[in-house]
């Protein structure tokens, strides 16, 4: 009973339609008397389309932001400066201070890990997933070194590298190699029988076939990997800084916190978030530029 | 061209080790340009040999040779239509970048060398002859299951093969455009003089389109049956399908693949 209410709701509908098209007018009449007015009808529509976007997410992050604004003038205390006066501080600081520096810092590390995982990750995960021999090579060893906490592994790093930034682009490396080699792992494992007969009848060699069938097929997969790692990769950018204690936008937080500056704090945490956004927001245009044909479906099947 | 199939078996060792049977010696002539289908039970083998002929499999005794020359890994002159037509076009090319697959890859310093127009209008007359001119832009999720089969087709044609490998290429698409395909295959096969090997486990299927029906044993038992099917041809659906000599042949061929066991 209750799967097949919605389709008897919907050919209630689909009937008001046509005879609001004009092609039975007599039955008209009682059809506006049955359902609501077409203005509410709009309305309601619309609040739906509203409350299950993201524009609903972020008037909850602008009332958030106004609470807090509201709350720290009315109730003055160091631990919740008010908003304005955080981007006052965040304006000097990146126009005088050393805000800007230290948020270019970090990115640089993030940019040189990120793209030395994304290197490693694809070519040893997707090399795994379609060569034996690289497989049985190198799964212990990935296996063994994928469970070792990055934590734990810090004395030795800091011994051996020293704090500086081969130290920050090892542990960035450490952290965002490991999602991408697996998707991209499992996406090189996807590619279906079928396709790579179809790859043998179209006489393609071994490198074809990888690059013309295998990469392509992979692609989302490894973009799964690429999203997660650029999440983790920005997250231990701003650890290392912190760690090392001498650049980068964790020192920066670092350095408000020992000279009890609330104000650079925030401005510091603020300005990850915006930064830790943007570039998943980029990340996701590129993903969909590159994986158009996914979203498309068949609109006869 | 012609198939020639002498003594070819093929054997498996299954995840356990052990051995298995995927098709006991089988020794078949097929003629220039004829239309065979090859039908049995799941797991006969039929698609076995299908695939050693493509050269997607090597036999595990005995040979196949095409025009008298065996083969050794897949030829060109060869193309094969799978089942699950959906796993074999790229989905992240277009119809039209489907098409160009096929053409690239059978003629590959051939084509790169053509310019651009050239080569968008080859792609359009492919498109055009399997009945979907003016899809080139879109992609293959976008279209039926029908019409993706007929984009296999069109790039298997792209590639100019004198011999088409069909594995039960129409089972997964409906009984109307199963009927469609069934007509545009036959009409392709006279246009380009192809030698067609068809399997299926359809028996009206069967009939209707080949001039010889292979009947395979269970198990992979080989050669049961090897009936010839002299039904006029053009073949038509409504017509052919109730002459008395295909419903003889029917219940006669339904009767021998029934009695297998």
């Amino acid at each position: 009973m209750a799967a097949s209410s919605p389709r008897i709701e919907m050919e209630v509908t689909m009937s008001s339609h046509e005879h609001s098209a004009g092609r039975f007018p007599i039955a008209a009449g009682r059809d506006e008397r049955r359902t609501a007015d077409p203005v509410s009808r709009r309305t309601a529509s619309a609040a739906k389309r509203y409350f299950e976007s993201r524009a609903f997410g972020w008037t909850i992050v602008l009332l958030a932001l106004l609470l807090w604004q509201g709350v720290s003038v009315a109730y003055p205390t160091p631990q919740l400066p008010p908003l304005t006066e955080i981007a006052a501080v965040w304006l000097d600081q990146a126009v005088n201070g050393d805000l800007l520096t230290a948020l270019f810092d970090t990115l640089r590390i993030t940019a040189l890990g990120y793209f030395i995982a994304t290197l490693v990750g694809v070519l040893l995960g997707f090399l795994m997933g379609r060569v034996a021999v690289v497989w049985g090579g190198a799964e212990p060893f990935v296996e063994l070194l994928r469970q070792i906490p990055i934590s734990a592994l810090l004395p030795l790093l800091i011994l051996y590298l020293g704090i500086g930034d081969s130290f920050k682009i090892v542990i960035v490396v450490l952290a965002a190699a490991f999602p991408i080699l697996l998707n991209s792992f499992a996406g090189a494992r996807s590619i279906s029988k079928t396709m790579r007969m179809t790859a043998q009848t179209f006489q393609l060699n071994w490198l074809q076939t990888q690059i013309e069938i295998g990469l392509p097929t992979a692609l989302p997969y490894i973009l799964v990997g690429l999203r997660q790692a650029l999440g983790v990769t920005l997250v231990i950018a701003v650890v290392t800084g912190m760690l090392a204690g001498n650049s980068g936008i964790g020192y920066f937080i670092l350095q408000a916190q020992q000279v009890l500056d609330v104000k650079a704090l925030f401005a510091g945490i603020f300005t990850i978030a915006a930064v830790g956004y943007l570039l998943n927001a980029i990340f996701l245009i590129i993903e969909r530029r590159l994986t158009r044909w996914r979203t498309l479906t068949s609109a006869q099947s | 061209m012609s198939i020639q199939i002498a003594s070819a078996s093929k054997r498996y060792t299954s995840a356990r080790g052990e051995e298995v049977t995927g098709l006991t010696p089988v020794t078949l002539s097929i003629a220039d340009r004829a239309f065979v289908s090859v039908v049995g039970r799941s797991g006969c083998g039929k698609s076995t040999l299908l695939r050693l002929i493509a050269g997607l499999e090597t036999p595990s005794a005995g040979s196949i040779a095409i025009e008298g020359r065996t083969i050794a890994g897949p030829p060109a002159s060869v193309r094969y239509l799978f089942q699950n037509y959906s796993e074999s076009l790229l989905p992240w090319k277009t119809v039209g970048g489907n098409i160009h697959f096929g053409l690239h890859h059978a003629f590959r310093s051939a084509i790169q060398s053509r310019d651009r127009a050239a080569r968008e209008a080859l792609i359009n007359e492919k498109l055009a002859e399997v009945g979907l001119a003016g899809t080139a832009e879109r992609y293959p999720s976008e279209l039926s299951g029908g019409m993706q089969q007929r984009v296999a087709i069109a790039r298997a044609l792209a590639a100019n093969p004198k011999i088409l490998l069909l594995d039960e290429p129409f089972s997964a698409v409906d009984a109307l455009s199963r009927a469609t395909l069934q007509d545009l295959l036959l009409r392709i096969w006279q246009d380009h003089a192809l030698t067609i090997v068809f399997v299926t486990h359809d028996i009206d299927e069967a009939l209707y389109l080949a001039d010889r029906v292979i009947v395979l044993s269970p198990n992979g038992g080989g050669i049961e049956e090897d009936i010839d099917v002299p039904l006029p041809r053009p073949r038509d659906q409504i017509e052919t399908r109730k002459t008395p000599e295909f419903l003889d042949l029917r219940s006669e061929l339904l009767g021998r693949v029934l009695a297998t066991h």
